[in-house]
């Protein structure tokens, strides 16, 4: 073999070498790239329609729902027990799944004593498969919390702890006429919106079971509907809400909500008298204030609550001081989400502010002020 | 006479026979050094090596692993409780008891839970998912799946164990028991077939000696370099297939040269000349045509693709050394005692019995041998345009694992379909929530929402079609203090300073185009200069796979096509024949390629074979299959064609010449091939479905190969291109080196 052998067989190789690579550069193409467009408008906000009750006191596929009741209760020996009962219902349209959980507290009016429980179960479901049905409006069962409303708008709810022995079972009838808030049960919401409802004054009947002992029990029941687009937000964001029966038979709704800074952002209020006229507050027109007079701060959460309020509807002619009967009427945050998510959820008494004379029975709902965990990230980075 | 290389070639074949004792003790210490690591080699290789470094998804999942702890690498328990509710608090605390070991564990980074994200409980709501996460690769994943199984206690829960690194993990054990399986069913087959070819017991049982030493060598040899760098289990498969393939190929040729001499009356020294300059040369070429294209898988950058490429180079470099080395050495010790025991009665012309009337007759017929078999094999290549490549998931596992029960159990019960689901990474400067920063995260969501095909964006920018900008600005001033489980979830996994996720779903296959289509159209938008978009994902993934791999593909088949075509012509002093090697082979993978998509992809024969269709392809097969497939059938046709050649090169007439080379070459080449077809189809018994779609198309290739290419359509070409056949312009024939035999 000569030398001119081996030079052409090197150069056939490289021939073939640098035909490939030059092909594969030649069909390399440059990466195409495209300007992020400008988004559009954000899908409006649904204009509201009008409320048609009974049917909506059903479920909606809603970021979050409840159906909220506190009452005055007076047994068979005259005691009286005050109790909020609630149901929330989260809807995830990232997982279209909806989840359902509850909570109680109930107060002893006589002994000064608050305890709460929560739902044994979580229930989760496809859409709301698990809580409408065909037979009632509404049917909600976790465990040892049952809730249920039906066609006619009649409504029966129960809750039992063991470990506390106590239980409650009632059957709520229709009494003064439904509370459209705002007017038309809709309002907008520091973070969305949400339709909002009550029936100030539920007749209520049935049993209930406390430190094992059960007796009869009527009364009258404030129940709340909401639902909506709206995110639950804490401190420093939060509200202050009363919702207060006076001896007159009026009923009112005040709420007071603070935006993102902690700003008092809105001032609300509803008043319903017994012939079902209602009236809707301004809050500068009506020149409603609300001061607190007191604090009290949490052993559980360390939160610190207002324990004390006076609550001025001048329009009205309403100067009220209200007083917590119990100061930890506290009820923790569920297993899952915020930690912070405790609220204040308690009785208070009605006092004329002049004759110090006790003209009504509250319940007042606090949120917003236990503090919340920085982010995990949040804790790492710092 | 023999010119330059076949009088070296000469000379080495009488050093082996003069000191053929000392060969033969070189080997033996040789093995005595590989055969105690050899067997160790599987402990040192290693799962997976799918991913290339460098692939934007890979840059992707580093960042999501360092910064957010998710490595796709996780481990899934799906958990149930005979009656007790998911969220009843005895659930709860039997659900803690058993997870509070694993939390401990140093490479758990977090795990969710129900109590987490409500969508891990199942649909009849009786089971829950822990997803257990893993801040490893899934590499070294598997490294720690034994410590965590230790550290669960089930208490009074059954637990299923699934996940990637369990589905891993058990089909590294499924290929394994699949081998050993295939061992049990192919070697006696394997030993029956060579005891067919050679009649007697000894002859049938020096290609067997090759092919053993090859393995046990090329073993060893991996066990060192897997000490200095990744080698993937794959590896293994290769040099145990080609060990035995090549080995058995080029001794047998060798041997059967030998015997020829031998019988034409041959001394021993001079049978073992002959053999070794004749036979050698083609085994020579032969053996670098399969490193040329197997080495090619060097250029994918793939660590799975590298390591099959060295343990091939490896194995058919001992394979070679051996069949040219240990091979005339045991041959020159056995001498003419090599047809000693004989099972197969000896006949008069037994190659002549078959392959010259075949030959015979489709040299007199061409065309009409021609158009029928390339017809068929063209109809076999045309379910290829359906060819949908993907990679494997937990189907490819028989029931019997607990992990792939755990798969079925995770679609059927817990909705955990196959969609594309795209982790879309945003990189920035600062904090989220910076006003800029929300603004520019905002905007990209909007624009991810707006892309046809994709049916959900989860992020923090994108919590409600009804939020504005201002929205989130508002809401982020205290993100910390928002109840709502699932926000606070989506602010706490998919944020951090600097760096936000975008999950992106959509209902095509990730294995589709379309899909790859999105993943290429979400990383075209154009950020700031300081801000970057990277996407990872199924889908991600395949697409960098498959650009990477798919994108060199036709420039490493050239590069192979090229050097292959060179060597062939340098051997054969010819055009056409080089030319038409490749086109057939071409041919030859193509129908193969095409029965793999209408077998294993679209199904049929599922029943037949025993296996559930993935409907896809394993991005990998195709190139390894190439590599190794183009190897072997460059073997058969340096085999055939050296003997056409060497006839021809007598003067035998062209049409005499193919007989001729056929008659000789036809029982060796059937012989090594329907060996490597028994290794090929034992393994369409495995239970594991890629390992099996080798298998078969392994199989499928070389009898197509063998039969319907080498002894048909080859024939018929040559008879076609007649004096053509050894066209050689003669400034090349001048100017190439000669190499050839006389």
């Amino acid at each position: 073999m000569t030398l001119i052998n081996y030079k052409i067989v090197v150069i056939m190789l490289l021939v073939a070498t640098l035909t490939i690579v030059g092909t594969a550069t030649a069909c390399g193409q440059a990466e195409r790239t495209i300007d992020i467009p400008t988004p559009g408008p954000a899908e409006p906000t649904p204009t509201p329609s009008p409320l048609s009750l009974p049917a909506d006191d059903a479920s909606h596929n809603s970021l979050i729902e409840w159906w909220y009741y506190n009452g005055h209760l007076k047994n068979d020996q005259g005691d009286e027990f005050s109790f909020h009962y609630v149901v929330f219902s989260t809807f995830s349209q990232i997982t279209n799944r909806s989840l359902q959980y509850a909570q109680m507290g109930i107060s002893d009016i006589q002994i000064r004593e608050h305890r709460n429980h929560r739902s044994s179960n979580i229930s989760t479901s496809i859409q709301n498969n698990a809580i409408n049905s065909e037979e009632d409006l509404l049917n909600i069962d976790l465990g040892n919390f049952q809730l249920k409303i039906d066609n006619n708008g009649d409504h029966s709810l129960s809750s039992s702890d063991q470990t506390q022995r106590q239980q409650l079972e009632l059957t709520l009838r229709q009494g003064q006429n439904v509370m459209l808030h705002e007017g038309i049960g809709w309002m907008q919401w520091p973070f969305g919106w949400t339709y909002y409802y009550s029936y100030p004054r539920m007749k209520a009947e049935g049993t209930l079971t406390f430190d094992g002992v059960k007796t009869g029990v009527t009364g009258e029941v404030w129940f709340d509907h909401q639902w909506g687009d709206f995110f639950v937000v804490g401190k420093p964001s939060g509200w202050q809400w009363f919702a207060m029966h006076l001896d007159n038979g009026d009923s009112i709704m005040v709420s007071e909500v603070r935006g993102a800074d902690g700003e008092v952002i809105a001032i609300d209020g509803t008043l319903t008298t017994p012939d079902g006229t209602q009236r809707i507050f301004d809050a500068e027109k009506d020149n409603i204030q609300i001061q607190q007079l007191d604090q009290w701060t949490s052993p559980h959460t360390n939160g610190i609550y207002p324990s004390k309020w006076r609550i001025i509807l001048e329009e009205e002619k309403l100067d009220m001081i209200l007083q917590p009967v119990i100061a930890d009427q506290e009820i923790p945050a569920i297993p899952i989400g915020n930690k912070a998510a405790a609220y204040w959820e308690g009785r208070a008494d009605i006092f004329d502010s002049e004759s110090n004379q006790m003209i009504g029975r509250a319940y007042v709902e606090l949120s917003g002020y236990v503090d919340p965990d920085p982010l995990r990230w949040q804790t790492n980075s710092r | 006479m023999l010119k330059s290389k076949n009088q070296i070639l000469q000379r080495t074949a009488n050093w082996i026979f003069r000191y053929r004792y000392v060969v033969i003790i070189a080997w033996i210490v040789l093995l005595l050094v590989m055969l105690p690591v050899a067997p160790r080699a599987q402990e040192r290789l290693v799962a997976g090596g799918f991913t290339g470094e460098g692939y934007p998804s890979d840059q992707a999942r580093k960042i999501l692993q360092e910064q957010f702890d998710i490595s796709g690498a996780n481990i899934i328990l799906i958990i149930t409780h005979p009656t007790l509710d998911p969220y009843a608090p005895q659930f709860i605390a039997h659900l803690n008891d058993v997870l509070a070991p694993i939390r401990q564990h140093p490479n758990v980074a977090n795990t969710i839970t129900h109590l987490d994200d409500p969508t891990l409980i199942s649909k009849s709501g009786n089971s829950i998912v822990a997803d257990i996460q893993i801040d490893l690769n899934l590499e070294q994943s598997l490294k720690v799946l034994n410590e965590v199984s230790e550290l669960l206690e089930p208490g009074p829960f059954t637990i299923v164990m699934t996940g990637a690194p369990p589905l891993y993990r058990d089909i590294v054990l499924a290929s394994g028991e699949d081998a050993r399986r295939s061992e049990i069913v192919a070697f006696p087959l394997a030993t029956i077939t060579l005891i067919i070819v050679f009649g007697t017991i000894i002859a049938a049982f020096m290609p067997v000696i090759v092919g053993g030493v090859a393995v046990a060598t090329g073993l060893g040899v991996v066990f060192y370099i897997s000490g200095i760098r990744d080698m993937s289990i794959l590896s293994f498969n290769i040099i145990t297939l080609l060990g035995i393939g090549m080995g058995i190929d080029y001794s047998l040729f060798y041997v059967n040269r030998f015997r020829e001499e031998l019988s034409s009356g041959a001394s021993i020294p001079d049978a073992l000349a002959h053999a070794h300059s004749k036979a050698g040369i083609a085994i020579i070429f032969s053996g670098i045509t399969s490193m040329i294209c197997l080495a090619g898988l060097l250029l994918f950058g793939l660590n799975a693709l590298d390591s099959v490429g060295i343990g091939a180079v490896i194995v058919i470099l001992v394979a070679l050394l051996s069949a040219l080395t240990l091979m005339p050495a045991l041959l020159a010790v056995i001498g003419d005692r090599i047809n000693r025991i004989r099972i197969i009665p000896k006949r008069q012309s037994q190659t002549s019995i078959f392959w010259r009337p075949v030959a015979q007759l489709v040299m007199q017929r061409p065309l009409l041998v021609l158009i029928p078999a390339v017809g068929t094999l063209l109809i076999l290549t045309f379910p290829i345009k359906d060819l949908q490549l993907g990679t494997v998931d937990g189907r490819v596992l028989p029931q019997r694992f607990e992990s792939r029960r755990g798969f079925d159990t995770l679609q059927q019960e817990f909705d955990w379909n196959i969609t594309t689901e795209l982790i879309v990474l945003y990189l920035f400067e600062g904090d989220p929530f910076d006003e800029d920063n929300l603004r520019d995260l905002y905007t990209f969501g909007k624009a991810l929402e707006n892309i046809d095909k994709v049916e959900d964006v989860t992020s923090f920018v994108n919590l409600r079609p009804t939020l504005t900008l201002e929205d989130y600005i508002n809401l982020y001033q205290h993100p910390e203090a928002i109840y709502d489980a699932e926000t606070l979830r989506i602010l706490n996994e998919t944020l951090r300073e600097g760096a936000a996720i975008f999950s992106v779903s959509s209902s095509l296959h990730p294995f589709s185009r379309e899909a790859r289509n999105l993943v290429g159209h979400i990383r075209s938008f154009n950020t700031k200069p300081e801000q970057r978009i990277l996407v990872d994902g199924g889908a991600a993934s395949l697409k960098d796979l498959i650009d990477s791999l798919y994108g060199r593909l036709p420039y490493v088949i050239a590069l192979a096509v090229i050097l292959t075509f060179l060597a062939m012509m340098l051997l054969f002093r010819s055009i056409l024949i080089p030319l038409k090697a490749v086109i057939l082979n071409a041919l030859s993978i193509s129908a193969s390629y095409g029965a793999l998509v209408w077998v294993f992809q679209q199904g049929n024969l599922s029943s037949v074979l025993n296996f559930q269709p993935l409907g896809i392809i394993d991005t990998t097969m195709p190139i390894v299959l190439f590599a190794v497939i183009f190897g072997l059938s460059m073997d058969y046709e340096i085999f055939l064609l050296s003997r056409v050649r060497e006839a021809h090169r007598n003067g035998a007439s062209n049409r005499e010449s193919v007989i001729s080379g056929l008659q000789r070459s036809g029982m060796i080449i059937t012989g090594a091939g329907a060996i490597l077809i028994v290794v090929g189809a034992s393994f369409v018994l495995a239970d594991v479905i890629t390992v099996k779609a080798t298998g078969f198309g392994l199989a499928l290739a070389i009898f197509i190969d063998v039969t319907i290419v080498r002894i048909l359509i080859a024939p018929a070409l040559m008879s076609l291109f007649g004096p053509w056949n050894w066209w050689l312009p003669k400034w090349l024939d001048r100017a190439l080196p000669k190499i050839e035999a006389e």
